[in-house]
């Protein structure tokens, strides 16, 4: 089932289930296997969760869903698109998604990196609490919904709701705001932002100067309760 | 006529007799009563809902409603102080490698790390341990504490995801994935600023002091068919082996528990309108979600209904106050009950001490409920360090242990009364109902009847005296 190749070891996951294909890797890891490249991925859901490793997961295809879930400290590329919940809760590690992403991408993430060279479907990096998530393309609804730490970089375009009732954390978009979410500021980017954003995007092979960026933060208007402001307190989701 | 006199007799009934007149009454409407004006004045300066810790303050359908019908003459009784009863309680085996074994069907609830304070988690886990039960963590992730005090505990998986962490998911005996809370279904927890201290800001991640309500909706899944998945990626992460709950607030039951079946759930944990929080909007207290006797028919049902009554495990909670509450819950068919303002109480939460402190929140030991604003007089919901060293550790912990032990031995006395080796063989049969709306919910005869008044039975007799009737006067009117 697996061959090693010029340091890599390969798994071909033809016909596995996704048990079958976590075991696999488990047993490599334990091994010794510092990269794993896994062929002929057709979705299987829940592949590569929970892996406190340092090592490199190559799978040359689309996943499904909770795909790198719990990740702590893996490298998992991913060549084609990814389904829900990507990456969810990571700890630390790195993520690349080299397609598009469904819904919930990144969310809770503590630490690490996420990197999606697509789009995002809805709800992505919401209640993160750390770590960084980078978007090529545009991110769906309610995005940083909740957000309390971390940062998040859509290059793209953002739908309705981005930022809402972020607590902290920052958020930079390239593209248009379809609307921001209740009390979600827009600022403009320091050059400190600038620099951070050319270094961010720069291995990715995206020239950040060429994005008109705006920076998304707090009001923080929604940390404790003001019957002072009620319509913002009762638009708040 | 004076005034006073019109004012007496409405004006409209006869001057009375100067000397005749009755002490007047004061009619206090049903509508407007004192606590409405109370309610509304309060809220009027608020300008906002009205937060409390605790639970509903009303009367709704209860295990108070049924009683035991033991042996007599028709039936033969265990000893009922010596003979053996089992109580031993398994739960998760449908499709974990490792099912978690109690020695008792009890357990004590999620309660969070934050509205709780490090001294009250580990007395529970130090209780339990002692006791063969499990623990559970809460929002705001696992104090190391408890972990270390408990020798089984369950690892809540919350829409916040406050101190999640994978490490301590694959720490934990069993996981449970919250969908909702009895107290308060379809809305996320609170915790006001007063109570988010340092070190509770820095377990989930929050500005110091920030008034946070939780998310309701889990970030990466929403419906049924995604809990499935998200089953599957915790049983992945943790090789299959541990146990998955899903833990319900009481609403549409039936459907909820059918729907957490099919998405591969080990065991139901189900918590009725009784349950408690430690904070929330107290309409929602009172006006949201089903009782827990009546939650409890319905899960059995669906269970039923999809044939795995045996297989998938139900655990109830909601108000569960003693050992006769947990025996007549497993007569109507739950596996286990789980504990949280019981095993409170049993801590000292409203005990008559540091009277002073009660009367500085504005109430009375026995009607206090100020869990959410971190001033516990006894020292177990909040995170002052003063107030958290009233409750001396050990003492709490044999406290629960106490309470716990009583639990157990009273539901043995009912289970060997109604002749029964095992705590898990009483039967709905053991019972019966004291009032009609408990006999219409769990099916069970009213006293001194011998069928259940449900629809069904109402209907079969109607049915019934109208074919009597037919019967008796052929050449009436048919029956339709």
């Amino acid at each position: 089932m697996a061959q090693v190749l010029a340091g890599t070891v390969v798994l071909d996951a033809e016909g596995l289930s996704t048990r079958a294909i976590n075991v696999a890797i488990a047993r490599l890891l334990a091994e010794g296997a510092t990269d794993i490249e896994v062929l002929n991925v057709v979705g299987q859901h829940c592949l590569a969760v929970a892996l406190k490793t340092q090592a490199r997961i190559h799978f040359k295809g689309s996943v499904g869903w909770y795909a790198a879930g719990m990740n702590d400290g893996a490298h998992i590329v991913i060549d084609g698109n990814c389904g829900w919940g990507l990456a969810e809760c990571q700890m630390g590690g790195r993520v690349e998604v080299h397609g598009n992403a469904g819904s919930g991408t990144s969310v809770s993430i503590r630490g690490g990196l996420v990197f999606i060279r697509g789009d995002c479907g809805a709800r992505a990096g919401i209640s993160m609490k750390g770590g960084t998530l980078i978007i090529g393309g545009s991110a769906g609804y309610l995005s940083g919904f909740m957000m309390q730490r971390g940062t998040i970089i859509i290059c793209g375009d953002a739908a309705d709701g981005l930022g809402d009732s972020m607590y902290e954390g920052t958020i930079y978009v390239g593209g248009n705001v379809a609307a921001y979410g209740a009390d979600a500021v827009e600022k403009a980017p320091t050059d400190q932002d600038r620099d951070f954003l050319r270094t961010a995007l720069k291995e990715f092979g995206i020239d950040a100067d060429r994005l008109d960026f705006k920076k998304v933060e707090s009001g923080r208007r929604l940390w404790n309760f003001s019957k002072q402001e009620p319509e913002l307190w009762r638009s708040a989701l | 006529m004076t005034a006073e006199r019109l004012n007496r007799s409405h004006g409209t009934e006869a001057p009375l007799a100067r000397g005749d007149a009755p002490k007047p009454v004061l009619r206090e409407s049903r509508i407007w009563s004192k606590e409405v004006i109370e309610d509304i004045q309060l809220k009027a300066q608020l300008g906002r809902y009205r937060m409390q810790g605790f639970s509903t303050h009303r009367r709704v359908p209860n295990f108070d409603d049924l009683t035991f019908v033991p042996c007599t003459l028709s039936r033969v009784p265990l000893e009922g102080y010596r003979e053996r009863c089992e109580t031993r309680t398994v739960l998760g085996g449908r499709f974990a490698k490792k099912p978690i074994e109690l020695k008792l069907p009890i357990t004590i609830a999620g309660m969070s790390y934050g509205a709780l304070n490090k001294t009250a988690k580990t007395a529970l886990g130090m209780a339990a341990t002692r006791l063969g039960i499990s623990t559970t963590t809460g929002d705001g992730g696992m104090l190391w504490e408890e972990r270390q005090a408990s020798h089984l505990m369950v690892y809540q998986v919350l829409p916040s995801r406050y101190g999640f962490n994978p490490d301590h998911l694959k720490m934990a005996d069993a996981i449970e994935i919250v969908i909702g809370q009895g107290a308060k279904p379809g809305t996320g927890g609170v915790l006001l600023g007063s109570k988010v201290s340092e070190v509770i800001a820095n377990q989930r991640t929050l500005p110091v002091g920030v008034d946070q309500r939780s998310p309701v909706r889990h970030p990466d899944f929403i419906g049924p068919d995604d809990l499935q998945i998200k089953i599957e990626e915790l049983r992945e992460a943790t090789n299959w082996e541990k146990p998955i709950y899903v833990k319900l607030g009481a609403s549409r039951v039936s459907d909820d528990v059918k729907l957490a079946i099919k998405a591969k759930a080990d065991v139901i944990v189900l918590d009725g309108m009784e349950g408690a929080t430690g904070a929330s909007p107290d309409v929602l207290l009172d006006h949201t979600g089903i009782p827990t006797m009546s939650a409890l028919m319905e899960a059995v049902r669906a269970l039923d209904d999809l044939h795995v009554l045996g297989e998938v495990q139900l655990i109830v909670s909601g108000g569960i106050k003693n050992g006769v509450d947990a025996a007549k819950a497993l007569a109507l068919g739950a596996d286990a009950v789980s504990i949280g303002t019981a095993a409170l109480i049993a801590l000292n939460c409203n005990a008559p001490l540091f009277i002073e402190d009660y009367h500085r929140l504005g109430v009375e030991p026995g009607t206090c409920h100020h869990c959410h604003t971190g001033r516990c007089p006894v020292g177990i919901t909040t995170q002052d360090p003063e107030l958290e060293s009233r409750l001396k550790l050990d003492e709490a912990a044999d406290r629960v242990f106490n309470f716990v032990q009583s639990m157990a031995m009273e539901m043995q006395m009912f289970a060997r009364a109604c002749g029964k080796s095992d705590v898990h063989h009483l039967e709905a049969e053991d019972m019966r109902a004291l009032t009609l709306e408990a006999s219409m919910i769990t099916g069970i005869p009213l006293a001194g009847t011998e069928t259940a008044l449900t629809p069904d039975t109402i209907a079969a007799r109607v049915v019934k005296a109208l074919d009597d009737r037919a019967r008796k006067h052929p050449n009436g009117k048919a029956r339709h």
